[in-house]
């Protein structure tokens, strides 16, 4: 397999100039078919470092130092013109609400519509039928009923599967999951999961995957950076990490969600 | 549900009477015959005549072609601009958001009677005038209303997911954005219709905007006002 990186961030801090707080000198970088995890409490920077990468910061409201590579590109110069070519196709994106994430006048169709058409300059009947191909493969049957229905008339696992069937139908060479799982109920969760593992097996990408679930992040990732007020606190090998933490930090965040998570097993 | 027959058949109506204005009304609502003035309903004047004798059902009904006509003309006027501005301040913010909203402050910085007073006293009156200085004074209020709406649905997840999935700006602001404020503004701009004919019809009633003797509702009640204790049947 080819073991160039897919992307690698160097020395990355983004600097917020109204409150002072940002991430400082974060380095990684992914290589294909592998999944880096992000592990952090709530304002650690995950989601600062997510959108970096997809270049949704506010360029007037914050500063930007190092660099982010995909492939041989310098993404972090490129105008937000020339960033509209490679989000979706190149980036896949999973968020973490899929109640909130489709527009509700939008028939499901419309929204692969929409970003086939933006980049493979197809017709709208080739976008659809691309479209139902990528849902069969997520296990949603029924595709022809789905395609004409709006988001509200879905759940919530559907449409998370719909949002992972959008993001892979481009076949991107990286996936962001940020926090897929955390909006859905357990047993919709392990399909999610279930489904993308079999995405990391058929397609290959490179992933970065934030969560603060170590469930998921035990079952889908490699390799994990933890994350505190937008420092690294500590990297490596998922099982060597959550099995055996070095920093005191990490220690207190594990021993934190697994309390959550046995309280969670009596309710 | 028996409301909006009853309300449906009443604009119904008055559609009709001022579309067929022409066909319907039983008199020239022009023609002045100083030997019948101030008659009381009759077959031949169903609702009477007015001070210069002219039928005053005639008049209402031209009337209307003036008044609800005038305030869809000052209402589209209204949508076409501040929609498209709206949408695009609240998208690009910044200096074209601060711009957009210095022009609204100066449009709402003053009443619109006042505004429109103003405006017709500087540039003349008239008819075209008056649809400008009205719609003038109208595009601040529905410019910031059509702005924070779009704000507030620009804010929203499925935007963020639309923009990574690499939609363009005039995707976002067609396809997402505008569907999605429309069905709340147009509400308001219906009603906003309402609202227009009012102040249109203050605006004859005070005499200004249309020329003397155009049948406008707001006109007739001013020119009825006179004689209102001797002819109250008018």
């Amino acid at each position: 397999m080819n073991r160039e990186p897919v992307l690698s961030v160097e020395e990355l801090a983004v600097y917020y100039t109204s409150s002072g707080l940002g991430i400082e000198d974060i380095s990684f970088s992914i290589v294909r078919g592998e999944v880096l995890g992000l592990l952090g409490e709530s304002g650690s920077g995950k989601s600062t470092v997510c959108n970096a990468i997809l270049g949704l910061l506010d360029q007037s409201a914050v500063r930007i130092r190092g660099s982010i590579r995909l492939g041989d590109i310098e993404i972090n110069s490129l105008s937000w013109h020339q960033r509209e070519k490679i989000n979706g196709k190149q980036i896949g994106i999973i968020l973490q609400n899929p109640m909130s994430s489709f527009n509700p006048y939008m028939k499901i169709k419309g929204h692969f519509v929409e970003t086939l058409c933006t980049h493979l300059s197809c017709s709208r009947r080739d976008a659809v039928r691309l479209g139902m191909e990528a849902l069969k493969l997520t296990g949603l049957k029924d595709e022809k009923r789905i395609m004409n229905s709006y988001p509200f008339q879905l759940s919530g696992g559907m449409l998370q599967r719909i949002m992972i069937a959008i993001a892979v139908s481009l076949n991107p060479v990286l996936l962001i999951a940020d926090e897929p799982t955390t909006a859905l109920d357990d047993s919709n969760q392990k399909i999610i999961l279930e489904l993308l593992t079999k995405i990391m097996k058929e397609f290959c990408p490179a992933m970065l995957l934030v969560s603060h679930d170590i469930k998921v992040m035990e079952q889908l990732a490699d390799r994990l950076i933890v994350l505190k007020d937008g420092q690294v606190r500590e990297r490596g090998s998922t099982a060597g990490l959550l099995h055996n933490p070095a920093d005191d930090y990490t220690r207190e965040l594990l021993a934190a969600i697994r309390k959550l998570e046995v309280g969670r097993c009596w309710k | 549900m028996k409301k909006i027959i009853i309300g449906l058949l009443l604009i119904i109506i008055i559609m009709i009477a001022g579309a067929g204005a022409g066909m319907l009304s039983p008199n020239d609502p022009q023609k002045i015959n100083l030997e019948d003035r101030y008659l009381n309903s009759s077959r031949e004047y169903p609702l009477g005549t007015d001070a210069y004798g002219r039928c005053i059902l005639s008049r209402l009904m031209y009337g209307t072609r003036y008044s609800i006509g005038l305030a869809l003309v000052v209402m589209a006027g209204v949508v076409a601009i501040t929609i498209p501005a709206g949408m695009a301040a609240a998208y690009r913010g910044k200096i074209v958001d601060k711009v957009f909203l210095w022009l609204c402050d100066i449009s709402m910085a003053l009443p619109p009677t006042v505004l429109v007073l103003a405006v017709m006293g500087l540039i003349g009156n008239g008819m075209v005038n008056l649809i400008f200085s009205t719609l003038f004074s109208y595009l601040g209020w529905y410019g910031r209303l059509v702005r924070s709406a779009a704000a507030a649905e620009l804010a929203k997840e499925y935007i963020t997911y639309a923009v990574t999935g690499g939609a363009g700006s005039f995707t976002i602001l067609a396809k997402h954005v505008f569907p999605n404020i429309f069905s709340g503004l147009l509400v308001l701009f219906v009603l906003g219709i309402g609202d227009t004919i009012l102040m249109l019809s203050s605006y004859s009633f005070l005499g200004i905007g249309l020329p003397a003797g155009v049948p406008e509702w707001g006109a007739m009640l001013n020119e009825q006002k006179a004689c209102c204790f001797n002819h109250p049947g008018m």
